[in-house]
Parts: structure tokens; sequence; C-alpha cells
């Protein structure tokens, strides 16, 4: 160190970040030998494997998930993992990937980006073909910032307004996440393979043990946000959320957002699979019949609003800042409003830039709390004006709960 | 719990070998019953053979993930079925069954066609 020339600003910026890297392996418990090692053998990587990524081989397939997912970061749900919200409290925009929830319909598929293929086929294109993963990676791409959010999140919260359980994971608001997402447009890849004006509808497919599948209209295929990603956060996208590749359906529900994508029908007929005729579509005394679905077929994710708070947990006497996140399907979040005092009052909260439609705004409260048991409420109004409300219709599929939520806090 | 699936898995297992006869008299004037394994993606054993009658089903997850149980006769009319069944749980239902050919299978999305089915055929 000291004979670095800490006054040329690329020495100093290197020293600074060896120093931190050093520092935050010896807090994870790494030696100094063993991380001079990990150094040399990620300088090893970087140099020989280029932008490949390596695929992990050491997790038993049996696993259900590939990352660590301890208890101080999320709520199990079987074969899901949520994320708590109080962990949110001081971090930034983003969901950092380690903090993201997992919605997996079976287990996570591993897959060699070596030998993974994108087929693009079906009756919408004039050329079906393949993609190996270099070719994809070479296409034009972009970077945004958008949620995915599973259709069911909130669906805990049926059981609180109606006295029975909704069917599916019991979720509280966890069960959503914003990124960077970086990819290629989905447009780019279905005009290589030589997309019909006659095209309708378009399905990308997983290749995991269920081969996820839905269906979307073309519209949405061609969007300039809707994209096949590789890259989550500034990192290769990682197992559990789709790697190689997986898909973005900016503001629909989750499972639109197809992982480990492996294959797109583009079709001139509208299309179907289990979910978007049998599971994903609202089935109530409120909803018809939609042959051959049971019901209405979801598509956009509608408002909400979570605290970055403990559910059911404590906050200390005194003076705080209240915080929390807000979201709609549509676009921008125009408005939210706070209520401490079980809806007698509502606050109007302060957004925190940046506002970006379909992904989230930060806001905060002044709170000067007494001690008591508290009902926390927080309402979102979106750019369209649709405000969340008091009750929504049962659905026993449990979707789509944008309801006020009553978020309990003791203060001591 | 425990002692019902050790009573159900011999049974399955010896299914599972001869993909035959399901036929355990659990007691004076109890129905058979079939004893069934589910797991990711499979049903255990494929192919079950009974007298008509009432027969009891007993459907044991032994998978990571939530699963059902739907029986279905030849004309595609549902029968029986068993909502949720978590894993580790064991479900159980009872049907009076004319001869035929039925199906039973899991009725999540995507689980019958990654395998979770298999035929019953209740004799005369
Ligand atoms: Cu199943």
């Amino acid at each position: 160190m000291r004979g670095e020339d800490l006054l040329d600003e690329q020495a100093y910026g290197q020293a600074r970040t060896d120093q931190f890297v050093h520092a935050q392996a010896k807090a994870a418990g790494v030696s100094r030998r063993r991380f001079l090692e990990f150094i040399a053998a990620g300088a090893g990587v970087a140099a020989i494997g280029g932008l490949r990524p390596q695929v992990a081989s050491a997790q038993a397939p049996s696993d259900l998930i590939v990352k660590p997912t301890p208890p101080e970061f999320f709520n199990e749900l079987g074969s899901n993992r949520e994320m708590r919200w109080e962990v949110m409290y001081s971090r930034g925009y983003v969901v950092p990937n380690e903090l993201f929830f997992v919605r997996n319909h079976s287990r996570t598929a591993r897959l060699d980006a070596a030998t993974w293929r994108l087929r693009v086929e079906g009756s919408g294109v004039e050329e079906p073909r393949e993609f190996t993963y270099d070719e994809i990676l070479g296409l034009p791409s972009v970077s945004v910032m958008r949620f995915i959010e599973c259709a069911g999140n909130g669906r805990s919260f049926f059981e609180a307004s109606y006295g029975n359980k909704a069917q599916g994971g019991q979720w509280k608001l966890g069960a959503i996440g914003v990124a960077e997402w970086t990819g290629v447009p989905l447009r780019e890849v279905l005009d290589r393979a030589g997309l019909r004006r006659s095209a309708q509808d378009v399905m990308p497919e997983g290749l995991d043990e269920l081969k996820v599948r839905r269906p979307m209209p073309i519209a949405k295929a061609l969007a300039d946000d809707t994209l096949l990603v590789y890259a989550m956060n500034g990192q290769t996208l990682p197992m559990d959320h789709g790697f190689p590749l997986r898909v973005l359906v900016p503001g629909w529900i989750g499972v639109a957002n197809i992982k480990w994508v492996g294959r797109i029908e583009v079709s001139e007929q509208p299309q179907f699979s289990a979910w978007n005729t049998e599971s994903y579509v609202l089935v109530g005394p409120q909803y018809k019949r939609n042959p051959p679905a049971k019901g209405p077929a979801l598509s956009l994710q509608n408002v909400k609003s979570a605290f970055e708070l403990p559910w059911n947990g404590e906050v200390l006497a005194g003076r705080t800042l209240l915080r929390g996140r807000s979201w709609s399907g549509e676009g921008k979040i125009s408005k939210v409003e706070v209520s401490l005092d079980r809806e007698i009052t509502w606050q109007t909260a302060r957004l925190r830039e940046p506002n970006i439609p379909r992904a989230w705004v930060r806001w905060d409260l002044d709170w000067d709390a007494q001690p008591g048991d508290y009902s926390l409420r927080a309402r979102a109004t979106d750019e369209r004006g649709t405000r969340q409300p008091v009750i929504v219709p049962w659905n026993d599929q449990g979707y789509l709960y944008g309801a006020v939520v009553k978020h309990p806090v003791t203060v001591r | 719990m425990t002692r019902r699936i050790a009573v159900t898995v011999p049974v399955v297992a010896f299914l599972a070998a001869s993909a035959l006869f399901a036929l355990a008299r659990s007691g004076a004037g109890a129905p058979p019953s079939v004893g069934l394994i589910e797991k990711e993606f499979l049903f255990t054993p494929k192919d079950v053979v009974v007298g008509m009658g009432g027969v009891a089903f007993v459907v044991n997850n032994q998978g990571e993930i939530d699963h059902n149980f739907v029986l279905e006769a030849s004309g595609g009319k549902t029968v029986a079925q068993i909502d949720t069944i978590a894993p580790g749980q064991t479900g159980r239902v009872t049907a009076t069954l004319p001869p035929g050919i039925y199906t039973m299978y899991c009725s999540l999305p995507g689980h019958r066609e990654a395998g979770m089915v298999a035929t019953l055929r209740v004799g005369p």
C-alpha cells in the first residue's frame, strides 16, 4: 500500500476496493489466505471465462431452490420464499438478488448455457430458428427497472376479509421485487425468426419439469420493455430467477415472466395452457366462465402498498420515519396516503425519486410513535386514478388482493 | 400419521412391483383400499385393478410440493377428488365405482402431463 501513489485516482480506487473487499471477506469469516486464493481464482475466471457464466453443479438436484434463503430474509411457503419487508428498510430502490422472492412451480431448473437453446417456432413465424446463448448475448439489449410480482401476492388477506382461505400459498405482501433487468427485446428475436403480420399470440415455455407456459398477445410481445432477460441487477441471471434466460412482461402477473425459457411458440391462433385456463384465472361468484378457461384470465397486476416493517413486529417509541413502497401494473404511482388511526384520518406520504412506472415508488412519513398496538394502513393511487379499495371480490384461487392491508405493529 | 403411512407403503411397493391388484381389507365391512404415492412428478403405481363397489383411496404425498387427487370416469366425469395434499400428508376419499376404466391424476397445472397420472381398472 505504502509504495502505491494514492494521489493517482485509479490506484487509489483500486486500493480502496481491495480494502473493502478484504474487509467484507473478513467479516464473512474468510481467512486472508482463502481471500487471496479467492481473488486469484476470480481473476483467472475473468480472464479465461470472459463473460460466459459458470454453471454451478454442487447443488443436489433435489433442492427446490439453489440460493440460500435464510429465515431473516425470507418466509418459507412450501417450495416458495417470500421476502420479508423489513429487510428493505435499509436498502435502495432495487431488491438485491439474494433477497428477491422465489416462486417456483416445481424446482429450480439447472441448465447449462453451453448446451441451452432457444427455439422460436409456430404458425406465426416464417423461419423457425434456434438461438444459442452467445447469439442472444450478441443482440441489441436494454436495461429497465420493473417489478415482478406473483399474482397471488397478498393472498392470505382474503382469509382476513372473508373468513376462509383462498387456494394456494398464503403470501402476505412479499411476493414482489423490483430489479434492473437487462436483456434483448423479445421483438428483436421474433423479427429474426420472420414474424408474420398475422401472428396473434406468443407463448414462451420454460425448461422446468412442468414446462410452464403462458401466452401473451402479440402487442404485448412487441412492447419496448418486453424482454428476454439474461442479467439481473448487473449480475448474470441467477438460477432461481431463470438462468440462462427468462421473459420480462412488465406489469403482468408473475407467471407470465417465464423462467428458464427454451421455446417460444408464435401462433396465428389464440393459445391456451393450463396457466391461463385452469389457474391464473378468476373463479368466483362475481366472475363468469370463459371457455376454455374457468374464468377471466389475469394479465395486469393491480395497485398495492407495503410498509418496510416486520409483520406484527415492534417499533421503538419516539420520532421515527415510517417507510414503504407502492406499485401498480398500470403505470406510475401518483399518491400514497397512510392512516395511523385505523382509517379515521389519512396523511399524504412523501414520494421519493425515482418513481418508475411498473416498478415502484418509495415513500415515507414522520411518525411520533406512542406506545400501543397499531394497525397501519397505506393506500396508493396510480396515474390512471385507480386507488386501492377497502375490499376486493372473492376469487377461489386468491389472486390480485389489492385492497388496503391492515399491518399490525406494536410500539414500545 | 406415521402409522398410516407404514401400512400404506408396503401395499404400494407390492403394487409397484406387480402393477396389479390393490386389495387390502382394513376390517370387516370396510371397503378395500387403494394406496397411492404422489411425488414430483409421478404416481405410483401406474396401473391399479380393483373389484367393483366401494373403494377407499389413500393418497400419500411423498414429494416436496403440494399435489391433489382426481378420479375421473372414462367419459371425463370427476367421481372423487382430494383438494390439496401437502408434502408428507395423506389424503383419503371413498367412492362407489361401477366396472370400467378410470383415470387418477393430479390436476395442478402441468402435473398430469409431467407424469402424475395412473389408470384404475374396476372389474366386475
Ligand atoms: Cu401434483
